[in-house]
């Protein structure tokens, strides 16, 4: 990775309520905790249950959202597939690969975001999540995502530049349409 | 949400990625490197710089006829903070999901579990 980015150019550190999600310095990766007041096998099953995703994957999402498809096979070497229609936006689907799974401790996963149709195309973001078991039977989950990586600065630049505005278009125009 | 529209429209070309690259790389410089490192003719790169400019994403210092050019970070701060309302999301998920798994540990709770949680048994193994 480029540890070469000027320090705190591009670092963010929110805090919303009770999740932290900070951006790394190099902007290539995200990282999000947040705790959860159930054990670490209830918020696993949270994650990875299509019965359960459904519930909470589209909050956040605007009015009218609809979640289309929701597939989850929580095996290393599975598959996960979320599809949601979005008013006035149309079709976003999440297409996953489950490349480690840790029951109840964790999971990795490689992902493509994919709107309007379409399978998945180019590198794929990788993702790792863990959940640390806490007193009195909460979780403290960290969610890592790492956009996919750069072989050169130029590319670099490319795809961290448009991956991200990619993205956030796509999320502004998840919570503002 | 303006300003961070314009840095992200500024940052979907790739001759001004290009560009932002090349003085990350070299730091300040003028419109005559800048020219040479990156290929463009200056015309064409001196509308890239504009865009770049009213983005924030880079300043402009004139020294008698030269003009230098250098990163700001305050574009990127721009599309940074933009990235808060993507935290926004993931914070209305969490807090559905917190309060799915929170609503329902029928071991600790008899009688609490809700009529619709048909699903407890289906532990991952």
């Amino acid at each position: 990775m480029t540890d070469a980015t000027p320090a705190n150019l591009l670092t963010l550190d929110g805090r919303i309520g009770s999740a932290k999600i900070a951006l790394s310095e190099d902007g290539s990766s995200y990282t999000a905790e947040r705790v959860f007041g159930a054990p670490p096998a209830r918020v696993y099953r949270a994650f990875t249950d299509p019965q359960q995703l459904r519930v909470w994957f589209p909050a956040g999402a605007p009015e009218g959202s609809q979640m289309t498809t929701c597939d989850s096979n929580p095996i290393a070497g599975g598959t996960y597939l979320y599809e949601m229609i979005i008013p006035g936006f149309g079709e976003v689907a999440w297409h996953g690969n489950y490349t480690r799974v840790d029951a109840p401790n964790g999971l990795d996963a490689e992902e493509w975001f994919v709107m309007g149709g379409g399978g998945p195309d180019g590198p794929p973001s990788t993702q790792t999540l863990k959940f640390d078991e806490l007193e009195g039977g909460m979780t403290k989950m960290t969610m890592s995502v790492r956009m996919p990586d750069p072989q050169a600065p130029d590319e670099f630049m490319e795809q961290s530049a448009a991956g991200l505005a990619t993205s956030l278009n796509a999320m502004d125009r998840l919570i503002s349409a | 949400m303006v300003a961070s529209a314009r840095v992200l429209d500024a940052l979907g070309e790739a001759n001004r990625r290009q560009l932002l690259d090349l003085l990350h790389q070299h730091g300040e410089s003028t419109v005559t490197a800048l020219v040479e490192r990156s290929g463009l003719r200056q015309p064409s790169l001196s509308k890239h710089l504009k865009v770049l400019s009213e983005a924030d994403l880079v300043t402009v210092r004139p020294e008698g006829r030269r003009r230098h050019y250098r990163l700001e970070p305050k574009g990127l701060q721009a599309a940074y903070e933009w990235f808060a309302s993507f935290e926004d999301v993931w914070q209305q998920r969490f807090d559905a999901l917190d309060a799915l798994v929170s609503s329902d540990v029928p071991e600790q709770r008899a009688g609490a579990m809700p009529a619709s949680e048909s699903d407890t048994h289906q532990e991952p193994s």
